[in-house]
């Protein structure tokens, strides 16, 4: 189990299938265009990759606790558009103990303010941090 | 039902894609997420993982670590630049993660078409897609699926 320093006593109580934080947000014509400046992709047109719907959703509702990206999922439906407002909920999809570890996974749900799905994402968490990686401190 | 359906060979190679990792890009891309999600409501800088060494080394990182969804925007655009809106409208996108991006580093981004099935009037079209470093090293690898034309569009 994951030690309890390491956030161990709020993963224990994550239940599974249970519903993480609201997140709401409006892509803007400044912020997509910062997204494709930073991406280097002038057609991008997800944004929601720099807002990680998955962890907020999750510090949202239990606040913070030490993770590390292992794997991503999306599908995609439709991009966001310009002004419109993205509505995000989440849930607990699955955890489980593996090769020593503990994995934490996030599904979510992204529609837009007239109820277009957006995406939906799966996000792999391992807990704690970087496996057989020394510890500076 | 469609009638012109693209061939997609099996086996074809998607333009490779290289980015330049640096501390600015990796910083920048938490600033606007961290925007986003607050609306600008909040003015503070980002301290996590991506954006402060001594966070990165409490995780077990030797210094602050690209996002993962740096990596993950790189694999979605070498699908997107070849099939456009039907991946942005049905195609899915699937990548683990492998090893840590570092600012310095330069990685590049593969695909190549693993499947293509022609199943009523359209074509399912499946890739292998990765991304390595300058040491060659593979950092992500993932899945890549598209329906040509999307049933979305």
């Amino acid at each position: 189990m994951a030690d309890s320093s390491e956030g161990g006593f709020l993963y224990e109580a994550l239940p599974i299938g249970g519903q993480l934080g609201h997140l709401e947000y409006v892509v803007t014509e400044e912020l997509l265009r910062q997204f494709r400046d930073v991406v280097e992709f002038p057609d991008a047109c997800f944004p929601n990759l720099a807002v990680k719907e998955y962890i907020e959703v999750l510090t949202r509702k239990y606040g913070y606790l030490p993770v590390i990206s292992a794997k991503h999922t999306e599908r995609y439906y439709s991009h966001p558009r310009v002004g419109n407002r993205i509505q995000v909920s989440g849930w607990v999809r699955d955890k489980y103990r593996r090769r020593g570890r503990d994995w934490l996974v996030v599904e979510t749900f992204a529609v837009d303010e007239i109820g277009r799905e957006i995406l939906r994402g799966e996000h792999t968490f391992l807990v704690g941090g970087m496996p057989g990686a020394a510890r500076a401190d | 039902m469609p009638t012109d359906v693209p061939i997609i060979t099996i086996g074809e190679s998607l333009p490779p894609i290289s980015k330049v990792i640096t501390r600015e890009k990796i910083e920048a891309f938490e600033a606007l997420g961290h925007a986003l999600r607050t609306q600008g409501a909040d003015q503070s800088a980002v301290a996590n993982i991506h954006t402060d060494p001594g966070i990165a080394r409490q995780r077990g990182l030797d210094q602050p670590v690209a996002s993962g969804q740096m990596s993950f925007a790189f694999l979605h655009e070498i699908v997107a630049r070849r099939f456009g809106i039907d991946f942005r409208q049905g195609g899915i996108l699937s990548v683990t993660f492998l090893k840590p991006v570092y600012a310095g580093d330069v990685v590049t981004a593969h695909g190549v078409v693993a499947g293509s099935q022609l199943l009523e009037g359209r074509n399912r079209v499946s890739l292998d897609v990765w991304l390595e470093n300058q040491h060659s090293e593979k950092t992500a690898v993932g899945r890549a699926e598209v329906t040509v034309p999307s049933p979305l569009t």
